[in-house]
């Protein structure tokens, strides 16, 4: 399969439609069977899930701005009929890509420390664009870069997101032990949040688009 | 003469493997410095909290070895506690354990180390990876690395209750056992992760050994340093990752002893240098005498390769096997030059820790196996309840990038008051710093810098350790982004070079 990754910054999407009333199917997951020989592809073949992340350590103050915006856009979407799924890890590079697979579309919120902005600076960014040392989470030291990882994956046939989005919150504190964001970071966990829901609506107009054509 | 240079506490490193390499006045180096960041507030951080919490709260330290937090934080608990898990618990523990080994070894060589040697080490960094591999050897390596991950994942998660971040250690042992049905999954896989790691010591032999150009890079003096090794062994002195002792050998292979984790302050004193908020752990019982190896000189290290050099051997027959030929190996073409010096069972070549590391893999793999294959694995006792007061306890396991410890101490409600870690890398601080150092004296001489070489050098000596200062997956940002600074003996940049930021 060929995987692309939408790099484009899309303008802000009209607001007349909720997140209810999508027409996608619910998501159905397989018995999970460890048996050898199994396909990795097979494995999870839940297709058409959106999945949001929350990346980031929620034990190091701002570190954790990701798991933050997650946690808002889940509550936002308490009720609503849309299948999307939120998910909070700590991991980059190899693992995070294995957890992408199988889902259609991706939206990741992270902490990204550039120093070149002031904190609570919110960027929507793309894979390629990233420099590693503005790339947070999204690359393990200790195996490879998602990029890497993503491009690896796709040639070993594990189904992947044909759209990754990524949101970065300009980080203060990444390197104390704390539960809490620092007060400029705290402050752009809701504009965030409404930025990845913008995205999550569009998804859905894209598919309800597609629904007529 | 080699101007002072005074380094401001602000140029302190904050997420970049910084380094510094100051030369002399003949343009020859005359010191280095590899800067590190620190998580700071660790302790004040866990202070208050109940000593419960610890096997979950470590693990959400670091995204690449939870695992290894959570077995350390169980153990020190059970310790605080006074209590000894039933025997199928502490089974249960090791054989999640190993299966993590498997995916960590697994990742490390095939994401890491591996593409030095099958893109060669000369290759554009961009190529040096996972995707270069798969294009190199083909689509079926990939899809073999995926599925041990994949069964390393499956195993943590049907013993630790979760993939990646364990849940299910408490005081005493475990929250819950494992069915027939689930010891049947995971023999299976075990089995498949023994091929595996075979296979995977057979590329190494293709790939590397039947190399004679890599074979001298390993053996060569480089990447060579003489200290003392550190690793846990079982009561038969064969390597151990979950429980045991702590050995210590030195250069010349002579035991200088060993001892149960909480004996660790007695033997492990702390270096504090005003260039750098790390600390450089050393040998109390030799001293510290600056970077330099040898066996006056404290540094240890604290790796695949130390743990294979402070064992008599391994514990299961094939990797025991494969211990042996390294040793065959590396001994006699260390013997054809150095034999006079060091005629002992010591490995120094850090590059042989890839080697060490596949070793390693098989082992964890067997043991695998053989716990899955324990008739006591599926028993239903696997906790036993702690009835004496809680104090202080420490718990230690070898984790893939060092001996780990946890050291707690509580008051009669088990709320803790006091912690302290020595995690894997931080072992292995200063002999990092000798490979530094090392790297840039071999490529600059004179005034002539080699600009070329010396990222790859440094970076290749890392890839070894395979460091994960801070324990967190944020500090080090990309592939080990690396910045050096080269100044002259007044202190003014000369060059600098960055690579992967």
């Amino acid at each position: 399969m060929r995987l692309t990754i939408d790099l484009t910054l899309q303008p802000p999407l009209p607001t007349a439609r909720g997140l209810t009333g999508t027409q996608s199917a619910p998501i159905e997951r397989g018995k999970k069977s460890y048996a050898p020989g199994m396909d990795f592809v097979q494995l999870r073949r839940d297709r058409g899930e959106v999945l949001v992340i929350g990346l980031g350590n929620p034990l190091l103050g701002d570190d954790g701005v990701g798991w933050h915006i997650a946690q808002q856009v889940e509550r936002e979407l308490v009720g609503a009929s849309a299948p999307v799924e939120v998910d909070y890890l700590a991991v980059g590079g190899l693992a995070l890509m294995e957890r992408l697979a199988g889902c259609r579309r991706a939206i990741i919120a992270d902490a990204i420390v550039t120093g070149q902005t002031p904190p609570g600076t919110l960027y929507r960014l793309a894979l390629d664009d990233l420099p590693a040392a503005f790339a947070g989470h999204l690359h393990s030291a200790h195996d490879a870069s998602l990029a890497v990882a993503l491009k690896a994956g796709a040639a070993l046939g594990i189904p992947l997101p044909e759209q990754v989005y990524i949101f970065g919150v300009e980080a203060a504190s990444v390197c104390d032990f704390a539960e809490t964001l620092s007060p400029p970071v705290a402050a752009c966990v809701p504009q965030a949040a409404r930025a990845v829901l913008e995205v999550l609506r569009q998804f859905e107009l894209e598919d309800s688009g597609s629904d007529f054509s | 003469m080699q101007q002072r240079i005074t380094i401001d506490p602000i140029t302190r490193l904050e997420g970049h493997g910084k380094i510094e390499i100051f030369l002399d006045e003949e343009g020859n180096v005359a010191n280095t410095y590899f800067q590190i960041p620190e998580l700071r507030g660790f302790e004040r951080f866990c202070v208050g909290r109940p000593v419960e919490e610890m096997p979950l709260l470590t693990n959400r330290i670091c995204g690449v070895c939870p695992e290894a937090h959570h077995m350390a934080a169980a153990k020190a608990a059970d310790a605080v506690y006074h209590v000894d898990p039933p025997p199928a618990a502490k089974k249960l523990r090791e054989l999640l354990y190993s299966a993590f080994y498997v995916t960590d070894h697994t990742t490390h060589f095939y994401a890491l180390g591996g593409p030095d040697f099958v893109m060669g080490p000369d290759a554009p960094p961009a190529e040096r990876n996972i995707l270069g591999v798969i294009h190199k050897l083909g689509l079926e390596i990939g899809g073999k690395v995926i599925q041990a991950r994949k069964y390393g994942h499956a195993v943590v998660e049907i013993i630790g209750g979760r993939k990646v971040h364990p849940c299910t250690s408490i005081p005493g042992g475990l929250t819950k056992g494992i069915t027939e049905d689930q010891r049947r999954d995971i023999e299976e896989m075990g089995r498949w992760a023994i091929e595996f790691a075979l296979f995977s010591l057979e590329l190494f032999d293709q790939l590397v050994l039947q190399n004679s150009a890599y074979l001298e890079m390993i053996i060569g003096d480089t990447y060579t340093h003489r200290t003392y090794y550190m690793g846990m062994v079982d009561e038969r002195n064969r390597v151990n990752f979950y429980d045991g002792r702590i050995r210590i050998v030195a250069p010349d292979g002579e035991a200088l002893g060993s001892y149960p984790p909480h004996h660790y302050i007695d033997w492990i004193a702390e270096r504090v240098e005003p260039w750098t908020y790390l600390k450089f752990p050393y040998l109390k019982k030799v001293g510290w005498k600056g970077f330099v190896d040898g066996k006056d000189s404290g540094i240890y290290c604290a790796t695949p390769l130390s743990r294979l050099n402070v064992a008599d051997g391994m514990a299961t027959p094939r990797a025991q096997e494969a211990y042996e030929k390294f040793y065959d190996t590396l001994v006699l073409e260390e013997g054809k030059r150095y034999s006079s010096t060091y005629p002992t069972k010591v490995v120094h070549h850090r590059l042989a820790t890839h080697w060490a590391r596949l070793i390693e893999l098989l082992y964890a793999a067997e043991r695998w196996v053989e716990l899955a294959t324990d008739p006591e694995i599926t028993s239903d006792n696997v906790h036993t309840v702690p009835t004496e007061k809680p104090t202080e306890g420490v718990g230690c396991v070898e984790a893939p990038r060092g001996t780990l410890t946890h050291h707690y101490w509580t008051d009669e409600r088990g709320i803790l008051t006091r912690v302290n870690l020595i995690v894997g890398t931080t072992n292995n601080y200063a002999p990092i710093s000798l490979s530094v150092n090392k790297a840039a004296r071999s490529l600059i001489q004179r005034g002539t810098i080699v600009t070329e070489g010396l990222l790859n050098q440094i970076e290749m000596a890392f890839r070894a350790y395979d460091p994960c200062f801070g324990c967190a997956t944020h500090s080090l940002p990309g592939q080990m982004p690396l910045e050096v600074t080269i100044r002259d003996a007044d202190g003014n940049p000369v060059e600098v070079l960055r690579q992967h930021c």
